[in-house]
């Protein structure tokens, strides 16, 4: 037995002066400590002998075993200290990155838009994807079977009446039926027209729409604030061109193109050649909508503009197929 | 709209070039659609509205007003027409209410050839084939004054007479770009002596066209209901020159100068001699008048423009000016100007032809009205930092899916297609496209995360429910409703999320939804931050539970117990054995708390009684 206890210690000792790693030392914990470790089974063969032998080689081989897991324990602790000192000693490995999540890029411009309008006392609007036709046409001044209908596709729940709306503009009827002015609001939200799907179009997509509704409100307010608009989403260089544009929900109707960023007007790809870029769709909000929604249009006066946000998007963070952008083909790095 | 530039260079002298023209043009309302080559047709956008810029004459008229020049008009026939015998008169029989005016004319002894070579050129630049002079005619003055026509070969009318009608089920009619067309009693047609010869205000047939052998024509001009015509083109599925004017608001006046403008031309270049046939125009159009009021035009523009400069403005655009004061212009809306509802669209015209450039910007300067934003848009917004803070991805998915024939499924009417035919029920299974998408890409636990609406029908109703759905477990979860304040909540047996007694979502194996409307009364402002600090006791109980217990036995249990432990969590489950799981539960307490050693023999008793659970501790 003392001849075991001996080899033991000493292969005990061998085997820990060779391991550095953390890891190899629970292996070493289970060869000798373990249920069926070497030192357990020297101490279960205890019981198999004469009471004079118990009382011998007991306490040693207890001892044996509690000196084993300390000597287990203070490695470990060395070990650690050491990968630390090591660490905190080279100050020049850079750290590891922890997950980062991440918004959606329409959500993250739509904040980005937000961020300018709630400066700009406005409040942000809502209303449902399930819409009826008398606020997604007919308070915008679109008697059945205008032909501006063609405009818009609409995809039907129950035709004539029932449809998903098609334009952020069905939020604007709402709010203006719904509160008294004066009021200044954005309806960042999603739209739907029966398209097929390609590369820059689907059946669903974002609209961000604007408006404002008070005394006095004239189509320079809208220049101005379309203006400061731009200049916050793209620099004080950015150049607009406001043209005279028709919306059957508008009248004075107003189109705005942005000076194309790449070429500086001269006409390139991304322009198609134009020198600018259509940005937006406005004007001052229609006679007969404002009167549609019982607002008196001789007491007040409003302006409206609505965009796309997918292209935006798109060419901010370089995707060019619109089904990836919605359809979790995006990555965040 | 197409305009090529030598064709509207017939109607004004300008030297500028075909760029300038077209900045002039989309600045004015007509946008150049297409970048320019070396053919010179400025191909401008239409907006549906304005049914003379779907004629070159028209577009004319707004440039020459922008650029402050003259408008030259083309010569019309100025004669009487002759009258036609009785016995040679074909007779028109109108049948339907779709026509608001029906004139046609007779031309005998004509000579159809090839158009001379500036027609050829026009028509070419524009993209229409030249067929024959009469034809070519027919399509030169609908390109230049907007209003369709149509000519036929008298010789070959199965009778004398032109019947506007119904189609009868199982008539049929060869176009004449040779197609067979399937009629039905919703579309009008042109007839003769019973057989079709035209679908109303859509496409001409072969039966009865013009050929180099015709010698007499009956060339009608009409004015229909345009919805109508919009309605039967599409089902049709025939879209033509014709049909893009006959769908648009036609003022019936526009047809007396079309027809003498084509009674010229076909003189001049056919031959032959003109009778007057019929003139079906049961309701005259008569000219409207509007009154702007310069109060009115300085509100909306910001601008005071003189009354000089509106009145020169307006007479361009041939508003006839019936009078005017300093305050009022009243004015005759010209006949083409269908579009004109109210007075604000007067300043439309006034301030795009005055040039939009020109309107000085105001910074809005009224007080700031009353925040209006609905509390849930901002809970969304919390929702979604929250999650990021947590390091989750934000996606938006897909709310057009493909219908799973479940009954409170809401399908769309007229999809385009089959695999975007209804609303999303849930936002799990485009979620679970993302993640299949990503663990394609080899990025494993990445948690994905939407806020959207999801859609069902009950009874008649069309429901919208704003939800979230994470692609993870328990632990976001905890985390989620610690940030939000919410410390009580429970998972029952059917895995639903309870906090307050209500149901606010549901814990799946590999994500959880939770419903914004329901969960957003019971968020509160973070309230763990205190100055003096507060101690707890923590004791862990060991209890050892039949398997088919669950832990939402375990809570609904001890829920009845009135005791001062102010937490209590899950700390882990191991399996004993195929019977029995140990749960180690940590239960908190507050440091002064006299009653923890009695509340965990309350517990312990409690729970040994109600559901056999023996203790370790």
């Amino acid at each position: 037995m003392n001849k075991q206890i001996k080899q033991i210690i000493t292969n005990f000792q061998t085997d820990l002066e060779s391991t550095n790693d953390i890891a190899d030392l629970d292996s070493l914990f289970l060869k000798y400590l373990g249920k069926k470790g070497i030192t357990s089974e020297l101490l279960k063969s205890l019981q198999g002998l004469a009471l004079q032998d118990k009382k011998m080689y007991g306490p040693t081989l207890n001892e044996l075993k509690k000196s084993q897991e300390q000597s287990i324990k203070d490695k470990k602790l060395s070990l650690e200290n050491e990968e630390n000192s090591a660490l905190e000693q080279d100050l020049t490995i850079p750290g590891h990155i922890k997950n980062i999540g991440h918004l959606h890029p329409t959500t993250t411009i739509i904040r980005e838009m937000n961020e300018f309008f709630l400066r700009q006392g406005f409040s942000i609007g809502e209303g449902p994807e399930i819409e009826d036709v008398e606020y997604n046409f007919r308070r915008l001044n679109l008697p059945e079977g205008h032909p501006a209908t063609d405009l818009q596709d609409s995809l039907f729940i129950e035709e004539p009446n029932l449809l998903l709306r098609t334009q952020t503009s069905s939020v604007e009827t709402r709010t203006l039926s719904d509160f008294k002015p004066p009021m200044r609001v954005v309806v960042p939200g999603k739209c739907y027209r029966n398209e097929t799907t390609s590369l820059t179009n689907s059946a669903f997509f974002y609209q961000y729409q604007g408006f404002v509704v008070d005394k006095g409100i004239n189509i320079g307010h809208l220049k101005d604030t379309l203006t400061q608009f731009h200049q916050f989403l793209f620099g004080d260089d950015v150049v607009l061109r406001f043209r005279y544009k028709y919306y059957p929900e508008v009248s004075p109707g107003m189109g705005v193109d942005m000076q194309c960023r790449f070429c500086h007007g001269q006409g390139c790809k991304v322009c198609k050649f134009r020198g600018f870029v259509e940005v937006l769709g406005s004007g001052m909000i229609h006679y007969n909508t404002l009167k549609a929604c019982n607002i008196d249009p001789e007491v007040y006066s409003g302006f409206a503009f609505g965009l796309g946000l997918d292209r935006l998007v798109m060419s901010k963070y370089g995707i060019t197929d619109i089904r990836k952008l919605y359809g979790g083909e995006i990555a965040y790095l | 709209m197409k305009v090529p530039l030598i064709w509207l260079k017939d109607y004004l002298d300008t030297d500028k070039s075909a760029q300038a023209l077209a900045a002039s043009f989309t600045q004015l309302g007509l946008m150049l659609d297409k970048p320019l080559d070396e053919s010179n047709v400025l191909d401008l956008e239409h907006r549906m509205d304005r049914s003379d810029w779907l004629s070159i004459l028209g577009c004319a008229r707004d440039l020459a007003a922008f650029e402050g020049i003259s408008l030259k008009y083309p010569q019309l026939y100025n004669k009487p027409t002759l009258k036609i015998q009785e016995s040679e008169k074909i007779k028109i029989d109108i049948q339907t209410k779709a026509v608001h005016r029906f004139q046609t004319r007779i031309f005998k002894g004509i000579k159809v050839a090839q158009s001379p070579e500036w027609l050829v050129k026009r028509l070419t630049a524009y993209g229409m084939p030249p067929i024959n002079n009469i034809v070519d005619i027919t399509n030169f003055v609908m390109i230049e004054y907007g209003q369709p026509m149509h000519a036929q070969d008298i010789a070959k009318l199965k009778s004398p007479d032109i019947t506007i009608r119904d189609a009868k089920e199982g008539e049929s009619l060869k176009t004449i770009l040779g197609t067979q067309v399937a009629l039905n009693n919703n579309i009008q047609i042109l007839s003769s002596g019973g057989e079709p010869t035209v679908i109303l205000g859509i496409v001409g047939g072969q039966a009865t066209s013009v050929t180099d052998a015709t010698v007499d024509i009956i060339l009608d001009a009409g004015n229909y209901d345009s919805r109508l015509i919009r309605r039967n083109s599409r089902a049709l599925k025939i879209i033509n020159e014709t049909v893009s004017r006959d769908d648009k608001f036609l003022d019936p006046r526009n047809i007396d100068f079309a027809l003498d403008r084509a009674t010229q031309l076909i003189l001049e270049i056919a031959g032959g001699s003109c009778y007057f046939n019929d003139d079906y125009y049961p309701v005259k159009s008569i000219a409207k008048q509007m009154t702007l009021r310069t109060a009115r035009l300085k509100l909306l523009s910001g601008m005071a423009i003189s009354v000089d400069t509106i009145i020169k403005i307006l007479t361009a655009l041939e508003y006839k000016i019936i009078s005017t004061s300093d305050t009022d212009i009243v004015v005759e809306i010209p006949y083409f100007r269908t579009d004109i509802e109210v007075e604000d669209d007067l300043v439309s015209d006034v301030l795009r032809i005055h040039n939009y450039t020109n309107i000085p910007l105001y910074p809005l300067s009224t007080p700031v009205p009353k925040d209006i934003t609905p509390a849930i848009y901002k809970f969304e917004e919390k929702l979604r930092d929250l999650l990021v803070a947590q390091g989750a991805h934000e996606h938006i998915t897909n709310s057009l899916v493909t219908s799973n024939g479940q009954s409170d499924e809401i399908v769309l009417a007229n999809a385009l297609s089959s695999d975007q035919n209804a609303l999303r029920h849930d936002l799990n299974l485009g979620l679970a496209k993302v993640q299949k998408t990503y663990h394609k890409h080899k990025i494993k636990n990445a948690v994905v995360f939407e806020i959207g609406k999801v859609f069902r029908k009950s009874d008649d109703l069309y429901l919208e429910d704003r939800i979230l759905t994470v692609m993870s477990g328990a632990d976001s979860l905890a985390t989620l409703f610690a940030s939000l304040g919410i410390s009580k909540y429970a998972i029952n047996q059917n895995h639903e999320i309870i906090v307050a007694d209500t149901v606010v979502g549901k814990l799946d194996p590999s994500s959880y939804t939770l419903v914004i409307e329901r969960l957003m009364p019971h968020h509160t402002p973070y309230q763990g931050i205190v100055s003096d600090f507060d101690h707890t006791t923590k004791l862990d109980l060991s209890l050892l539970v039949r398997s088919e217990l669950k832990y939402a036995n375990i809570i609904t249990t001890l829920s009845h117990l009135k005791g001062d432990y102010i937490n209590v969590v899950c700390k882990s489950v191991t399996k004993l054995d195929d019977k029995i799981n140990n749960y180690l539960l940590t239960f908190t307490w507050d440091s002064h708390s006299p009653n923890i050693e009695k509340d965990k023999q309350n517990i312990l008793s409690t729970l040994k009684k109600e559901l056999e659970i023996e203790s370790k501790s």
